[in-house]
């Protein structure tokens, strides 16, 4: 697995664009300002609603209405951040690909999504009368919490990306170095 | 809006005051900085 | 006439005196002087634990920068909903009051983890920031954005916001989602640059 994921990395690597994006000083600083700035839009609305499950935030405010009413703005902020994360993969893929960061951040944005829609489920199967209630049903509490300590960790993996401790040319120790997806001698930049 | 409260007349001034500064300011500043930018790309690669 | 303005407007006026103290600040040598005068308290800054730590271990850096992030995310949701209610784009049938009110306490959580992290990497970083103009317009857009919030947007909010003219609450909205768009940016262009 860690072959093939290399040798698409690799792939992607070969393309005129991917090299253009990496060295385009304005373009490649224009999609990651974006892409850490709508930070502020999606997470940001998602904290709100996370917090107001959790008897946290806006309490005059019915927790159902809330969860609907910011749904399409977060997740058309989330598209922006996919769109942008995407583009960011493709200006660097292989050191990207093999950063011990990027694949527990990726880990982490799949159980995120897991639980958002665990969580989308037992909202709608929630019945009413809970809105209005301070504090929203334990199932949906869990769910809240879960996905504010998973966000956390993927904008704190996110960030750690930029470091190169587990980098593949710096010869990890195991298992970072499998982990990493580090193949030998097969490194390349 | 005709009879406001003169505290709410006063707020409301500075407010207005205040948003209108801030957004022609910065209206300035981001057209300086695109400006800033086009130059730059104008150097590098030709117009 | 004049007496009866400064009895009846003091915010407006206090606001107008803020300006023209910005401006003259802007144009004159005082800016430069004030600048130069800065400078032992950055090299001071670095000299300090906080600063020591963040020069020595990248990961307490790195970490804190994410929690910084995290921060302006709570800072971002709180103003784009209490923005979004005053432009009447979001959450029309809640009382405006509760939606401020609510979203003010939230704004100040995130602004206050965003201000303390942010204070731990200016002394990681001191001497490298304080050359960088960037980060002065941060500063100053930080600095404006802090004192229309708690200055003139809170207590003209705090009041019956029926009696405030609609448009003024819509371009007290686009001015608030401008100042922090513009602190966050230029924000991200500190670590571009340099």
């Amino acid at each position: 697995m860690n072959q093939a994921i290399y040798n698409f990395a690799v792939w992607l690597d070969t393309h005129g664009w991917s090299t253009a994006l990496h060295e385009s000083f304005y373009l490649y600083n224009w999609i990651e300002t974006t892409h850490v700035l709508t930070l502020m839009f999606s997470l940001g609305l998602l904290f709100l609603i996370d917090l107001r499950m959790l008897g946290l935030a806006l309490p005059g405010i019915p927790a159902g209405d809330l969860a609907r009413r910011l749904h399409l703005p977060m997740l058309l902020g989330f598209s922006i951040m996919l769109i942008t994360g995407l583009l960011l993969f493709y200006a660097i893929p292989v050191r990207t690909a093999q950063s011990l960061w990027f694949r527990m951040k990726v880990v982490l944005m799949v159980a995120a999504a897991i639980n958002a829609w665990c969580f989308h489920h037992s909202m709608t199967t929630a019945g009413t009368g809970w809105d209005t209630a301070r504090k929203a049903p334990p199932a949906l509490q869990w769910g809240a919490g879960l996905s504010l300590c998973f966000w956390m960790l993927i904008v704190v993996f996110g960030r750690l990306i930029a470091y190169d401790w587990f980098d593949c040319r710096t010869g990890p120790p195991e298992p970072f170095a499998t982990l990493s997806g580090c193949i030998n001698e097969q490194t390349h930049y | 809006m005709e009879n406001q409260p003169a505290k709410i007349k006063d707020t409301q001034g500075a407010a207005v005051l205040a948003s209108v500064t801030i957004v022609g300011g910065l209206l300035f500043y981001w057209f300086i900085q695109l400006q800033a930018v086009r130059e730059m790309l104008a150097l590098a690669y030709g117009d | 006439m004049t007496k009866a303005i400064a009895h009846g407007y003091p915010r407006t006026l206090a606001v107008a005196l803020a300006i023209g103290l910005g401006l003259w600040f802007a144009t004159s040598e005082a800016r430069i002087d004030t600048w130069a005068s800065l400078l032992p308290l950055f090299e001071w800054m670095e000299t300090t634990p906080l600063g020591v730590i963040g020069q020595s271990w990248g990961a307490v850096f790195a970490t804190v920068q994410a929690v910084h992030l995290l921060g302006m995310a709570l800072l971002g949701g709180a103003v784009l909903v209490a923005d979004g209610r005053l432009l009447d784009l979001a959450f029309r049938d809640t009382p405006l009051l509760e939606v401020q009110t609510h979203c003010h306490r939230l704004f100040t959580c995130g602004l206050v983890t965003a201000a303390l992290t942010g204070l731990f990497m200016t002394c990681g970083v001191a001497i490298k920031i304080y050359y960088l103009p960037v980060f002065w317009y941060k500063m100053l857009a930080l600095a404006v954005g802090v004192a229309f919030v708690y200055g003139v947007r809170r207590p003209l909010l705090r009041q019956d916001s029926d009696q405030v003219h609609p448009a003024v609450l819509k371009l007290l909205a686009v001015a608030s989602l401008m100042v922090w768009f513009t602190v966050a940016a230029t924000g991200r262009w500190i670590g571009f640059s340099g």
